[in-house]
């Protein structure tokens, strides 16, 4: 059973009057175990897609599931952890509050719930600062008790939306070795980048949408032609999908 | 279900207890009844029973305030500071959510009321007025039961109102309920036709917010209510409290959500 499956998704809208076509069928599938990576430019679709995914989005058609339940029932989002871009805590609360609040939304309760607080403030390192709030936190520091409350509850998916975006090169490297372990767990790891240098490290399978299509699929090493990057083979993708878009219209 | 939205309430409370509105409320209701004494004092005796009068409207008024305040302000500002995306990324459904919220918000709303009750009896006392003790208890329960129906007014009216707009909204719903509604059935009977009908729809299809002030009882000393009309008026508020928030899950139940920075 795929770990979520995206089956022909489609999300359309009228914003000032014209139709927007944000996924237009949109069909994936990602295997448990696997750190995929899901790429493309501002307006692909990425965070649409992960909307619906979490259910703050309904799809127009289509259907999206999560280990094989459909992510419009609550249940769904038992087994997943996400991690949105620019997040934020409630920062009237210690860290250790805040982790404890995100367990109990998943269910812990008691001893468990307070070993996997001290288990998950050791992972994000931030022990020694777990019982001051939040808001004397720097930014780095609330990214990382946010990644917290997405793992308190040890999901089987972790779906992060730009997990790096303004952190420094120390936080981004802690990001991805709490990747890196969680790969080595055998968990999924489902995330949205513009960092391609990034994803060629951490990603075992890549997907490239571009006006709500997937136009690349595959693993990064094996994507881009002899002698061309990553980052060459997006451009070349993306320019590419666009220019064939421009003569259909 | 219950732990989750028991959790929920409590991060509300937490909230209401560490940021300053609530103090202010109360050092403002506390300064305003110190005014109204020093001004009593200075009418000489027999001001006292309007001391406490002035007293229990600020009361009811502060509570009001503050109800309309914290139900408007929970859902727009998880939207604003984005924490409801971590939300609802939990196994958490919005029904959920939002019983949460009024939950959390009607116990913050609750010990502030007390505060503020607490404050007027202060000077009451001081100013040699001694309320009669349970008709005071049965006014401040019903006062608490007309909160609920206002916090869950404004929890829906902010599900799609930002919190500003809601709090005016509410501000003026509440009002007119409770200001003219009771006056509708002297309206029907300077009118005629259909409007009478119309008018007879709003009277009994409005909530009564009047039916849960008591102040009057307290003041004139009337005594305690029977235990069956308590009940009845307990009903009447936890039915209207009960529709409003299934009116907030309708509205909240397929709303999309989108922020600027999270779109692409």
């Amino acid at each position: 059973m795929a770990a979520l499956s995206f089956d022909n998704l489609g999300m359309r809208f009228r914003s000032r009057g014209a139709e927007v076509v944000a996924l237009d069928g949109l069909t994936l599938a990602v295997e448990p175990g696997v750190v995929f990576g899901f790429l493309g430019p501002n307006g692909a679709g990425k965070t649409t897609a992960i909307h619906i995914l979490l259910g703050f989005q309904q799809a127009t058609s289509g259907a999206a599931y999560i280990f094989g339940r459909d992510v419009r029932t609550p249940i769904a989002r038992q087994r997943i952890g996400y991690l949105c871009e620019h997040p934020d805590a409630y920062r009237f609360l210690t860290g250790r509050e805040m982790l404890r609040f995100a367990g109990k939304l998943c269910g812990l309760a008691g001893g468990r719930l307070e070993d996997r607080v001290a288990q998950v403030l050791e992972e994000v390192d931030l022990s020694a600062a777990a019982d001051r709030r939040i808001a004397t936190y720097s930014r780095g520091m609330r990214q990382r008790v946010c990644l917290a409350q997405a793992l308190i509850h040890d999901p089987d998916l972790l779906i992060l939306d730009e997990p790096t975006g303004g952190l420094d090169p120390l936080g981004r490297q802690q990001i991805r070795r709490i990747i890196g372990d969680w790969r080595r767990r055998g968990k999924t790891v489902f995330f949205s980048s513009h960092e391609l240098s990034e994803v060629e490290l951490v990603c075992d399978q890549v997907c490239i949408l571009n006006r709500g299509r997937i136009v690349a699929q595959g693993a990064p090493q094996m994507l881009p032609a002899a002698g061309e990057s990553l980052e060459q083979f997006f451009m070349r993708t993306v320019s590419g999908a666009a220019e064939a878009a421009g003569r259909l219209a | 279900m219950m732990r989750r939205i028991w959790a929920v309430a409590e991060v509300v409370l937490r909230g209401w207890l560490r940021r300053k509105e609530a103090y202010v409320y109360i050092v403002l209701l506390a300064g305003l009844q110190l005014a109204v004494a020093s001004l009593g004092g200075a009418a000489g005796g027999g001001s006292s029973l309007y001391l406490f009068d002035a007293g229990l409207l600020l009361t009811w008024f502060f509570g009001w305030a503050v109800a309309l305040h914290a139900g408007a302000a929970e859902l727009p500002g998880e939207e604003a500071h984005g924490t409801v995306f971590l939300l609802l990324a939990k196994p958490l459904s919005r029904a959920e959510l939002i019983v949460g919220k009024w939950l959390g918000a009607w116990l913050a709303v609750t010990l502030c009321t007390l505060a503020f009750y607490a404050v007027t009896l202060i000077v009451a006392y001081s100013a040699g007025v001694a309320p009669p003790l349970g008709a005071l208890i049965q006014a401040g329960v019903l006062h608490l039961i007309s909160l609920a129906v206002l916090i869950a007014l404004s929890l829906a009216l902010s599900t799609r109102l930002n919190r500003d707009a809601a709090v005016a909204v509410a501000i003026v719903a509440a009002l007119a309920l409770y200001l003219i509604v009771p006056r509708i059935p002297q309206l029907a009977c300077e009118t005629h036709g259909w409007r009478v009908g119309a008018l007879n729809v709003l009277y009994y299809g409005l909530p009564h917010l009047e039916l849960f002030d008591l102040r009057r009882r307290v003041l004139h000393g009337f005594g305690p209510l029977p235990g069956g009309v308590l009940a009845t008026l307990a009903a009447y508020g936890a039915v209207w409290t009960g529709a409003l928030l299934m009116a907030a899950w309708l509205s909240y139940r397929r709303r999309r959500f989108q922020r600027d920075r999270l779109l692409e």
